[in-house]
């Protein structure tokens, strides 16, 4: 359903992207831009009549027009939570960006082995590397209006090309910085690895505490034949910010992708991720962690889709809900014609900490094969009001037990994820997190 | 000195009266048993000792080394000094054995004002307890009960209390659910543990843990009160003849 966006709309819309377009020195890019803003147009905004954003009401994000500000904020990255722009340690490839803009002082620390390229759209490397350039938009949707907005204002982009064969020992951090409010970030992701490869790559997406920020993201992740990919995605805005992520993956033959989402606030937070198995054999796995509280509404959709045999998918899905917080979960698992002994398990698991929390569970299995093993599960629950009073029973006050079982819960979800090193950081991570749940203090 | 003073208890679990009139005194270093047949009010007066949800104290009152226990929080009583050995050891995923007992051990610490525990020598410190116990060490790092057999959640629970070092500690039939050889072990464990300044009030069925863990005193319950109480000698008694001969004894303090 199409409606298209109001003349009204559009003036603002046009009349940015023709100033951008007269800025833009990448004459490669503009036919991608061009097109993607008049799917934009033609499109015009999503509403809930659309099974995919039933639960998702965006037109508080979408009631003022979203474009790019005229110039980055004037915070530094030093203003956002260190703790998150750090991730993956200080010996990780790192790009920072802020407000679309790549932060020079934070170019990877150390020089790069020759055959990685970690660079921004904008690099003259980016430019010349003609593989990136064919890959770059061709595996997003084309009818998702926030995709085809990206392409259209995106700008200092972060590209990772993964050769064959090579392993990347250290992890890969893209960092994106959301510091505006009143204007809209578009970080922009291309991941390609090469037959082979191994890698790990973390991207962030944080937005200034207190600042109602809004990042329109896209990432495409390209897995070459028998490649390995962990891939993170974590992601917080202030409670009163705004993110909407799409990630779009294509897997060739034997290619393995251990993805795992991290959303921890923000006022509408959708995150959908699209992984195709295009191949044979491949290896999926889909896990996530999610924390909606206050009056977050947090929002994840995902898609395996197994075209070719012998694929193994694995999704766990798992988050906290509480005060007026309301989180969705869709899992949709496609098994196609031929797709003979696909292997895919898919679970959702909820804690609800209040009356008022809400959660919509949903999955969606569209099997069209037979020599299938497909299994899905979901739950809600509370803290277990036994395993509650055996903690307080031994001494330790209620918070630090609603604490302690809050994080059991949640940690459960990171047992996958292969590098301890990262799986110390995001245990971290969710403490610091669920202690702004429960409220810090030792009674 | 006197570590638990119940008098004249009053309790009820939904809506239903379950104690009637509960009079119980423990001095320190004693270990009392306490007997009685199903839905005499046993469990339910642990648990309102511990301060679980879902009972309701109507009249009466208990007081801790000499302070009302009832107006406290659990983690309070425990911080104080109270320990129940639970009947059903609750199995908590995710969260380690030596993580619980650490936080546990460290939150009593920090209610007297000492020092958190070093986590090495803590660690140390719970191996030579579980090894005394027979406890596997692997079970330490383990999920808390977590596929434990029943024997195994039982041992968990003295090693709890030989780690917290209690002044009253509560055993909720510790020695249900244990072979003949493992309630020797517990039974010696919790032997183990008796001290001048240290209460212990054993929950039991049988007189076959008294064998091995001699009370100073026995009491019966029976309908929510004490029906009688005696020496060891009552618990032999009471495996002769059952618990409806202790019942139809005239009422201590009956006219």
């Amino acid at each position: 359903m199409m409606t298209g966006l109001s003349a009204e709309l559009r003036e603002p819309y046009a009349a940015r992207f023709a100033q951008l377009m007269g800025d833009e020195k990448r004459g490669w890019l503009a036919p991608a831009r061009r097109i993607a803003f008049d799917t934009f147009v033609a499109q015009g905004w999503p509403t809930k009549k659309q099974e995919d954003w039933r639960f998702t009401d965006i037109a508080p994000i979408t009631e003022e027009p979203l474009l790019p500000g005229p110039a980055p904020s004037r915070l530094a990255p030093s203003d956002f939570d260190a703790a998150l722009v750090n991730l993956g340690g200080g010996e990780a490839h790192r790009l920072v960006f802020l407000d679309g803009r790549l932060q020079p002082g934070f170019q990877p620390a150390r020089a790069l082995p020759p055959a990685l390229l970690v660079a921004a759209l904008s690099s003259p490397a980016a430019a010349d590397n003609l593989e990136l350039r064919a890959q770059l938009g061709r595996h997003l949707p084309t009818s998702n209006a926030f995709v085809a907005l990206n392409t259209a204002f995106m700008s200092d982009g972060a590209l990772v090309h993964i050769p064959a064969g090579f392993r990347s020992e250290l992890p890969i951090c893209l960092v994106f910085l959301a510091g505006n409010a009143g204007s809209t970030s578009f970080p922009r992701t291309l991941i390609v690895a090469g037959p082979g490869s191994q890698a790990t790559v973390v991207e962030i997406h944080l937005g200034a505490v207190g600042r109602a920020t809004l990042a329109n993201a896209a990432t495409e992740i390209v897995l070459g034949t028998d490649a390995q990919l962990a891939y993170h995605a974590i992601q917080k805005a202030a409670p009163i910010g705004f993110h909407i992520g799409h990630v779009a993956v294509t897997q060739a033959s034997g290619s393995t992708l251990s993805a795992h989402s991290l959303a921890l606030d923000g006022r509408i937070v959708r995150n959908d991720i699209h992984t195709i198995l295009s191949g044979e054999g491949c290896g999926c796995t889909l896990d996530g962690i999610y924390l909606a509280a206050g009056k977050s509404h947090l929002d994840n959709q995902t898609t395996i889709d197994h075209c070719q045999p012998r694929s193994t998918s694995r999704e766990d899905y798992r988050g906290v809900v509480d005060g007026s917080g309301h989180a969705v979960f869709s899992g949709r698992i496609i098994v196609r014609p031929g797709a003979e002994k696909t292997d895919a398990q898919q679970t959702n698991r909820n804690l609800i900490l209040s009356d008022s929390a809400q959660i919509n569970s949903k999955p969606q299995l569209e099997i069209f094969t037979s020599d299938v093993k497909c299994s899905h599960g979901a739950t809600t629950g509370r803290l277990d009001p036994d395993a509650l009073f055996y903690l307080r029973a031994r001494g330790i006050g209620e918070r630090e037990s609603s604490h302690i079982l809050i994080r059991a819960f949640l940690q459960q979800g990171l047992e996958r994820v292969a590098s301890a090193e990262l799986r110390t950081e995001l245990e971290a991570v969710l403490d610091h997190r669920i202690d702004e749940l429960v409220g810090e203090g030792g009674s | 000195m006197t570590m638990l003073s119940i008098r004249n208890l009053h309790a009820e679990a939904a809506g239903k009266p379950i104690l009637r009139g509960l009079d119980l005194e423990i001095g320190a270093g004693e270990v009392h048993a306490i007997m009685g047949p199903n839905g005499s009010g046993k469990s339910t007066l642990a648990s309102v000792l511990a301060g679980r949800d879902g009972y309701k104290v109507t009249a009466g009152e208990v007081l801790y080394q000499g302070k009302d226990l009832l107006s406290l929080a659990p983690e309070l009583r425990a911080r104080e000094g109270v320990f129940l050995g639970f009947q059903h050891p609750v199995e908590i995923p995710g969260v380690a054995n030596t993580y619980f007992l650490r936080a546990a051990v460290n939150a009593i610490r920090k209610h007297r004002g000492e020092e958190e525990l070093d986590p090495m020598d803590f660690l140390a410190l719970v191996k030579r307890k579980a090894k005394a116990l027979g406890l596997s060490p692997d079970l330490l790092g383990r999920p808390v009960n977590q596929g434990f057999s029943g024997g195994e959640k039982k041992r968990n629970e003295i090693l709890q209390m030989s780690v917290l070092e209690p002044r009253l500690a509560i055993l909720d039939e510790t020695d249900s659910g244990l072979d003949i050889d493992a309630l020797r072990e517990v039974a010696g464990a919790v032997q183990g543990l008796r001290d001048s300044a240290r209460a212990i009030v054993v929950i039991t069925h049988h007189q076959r843990l008294l064998d091995y863990l001699v009370p100073d005193r026995v009491h019966v319950l029976s309908g929510g009160t004490i029906v009688t109480s005696g020496d060891k000698g009552l618990a032999i008694e009471l495996e002769k003849n059952g618990y409806a001969w202790a019942a139809a004894l005239p009422q201590e303090g009956a006219a």
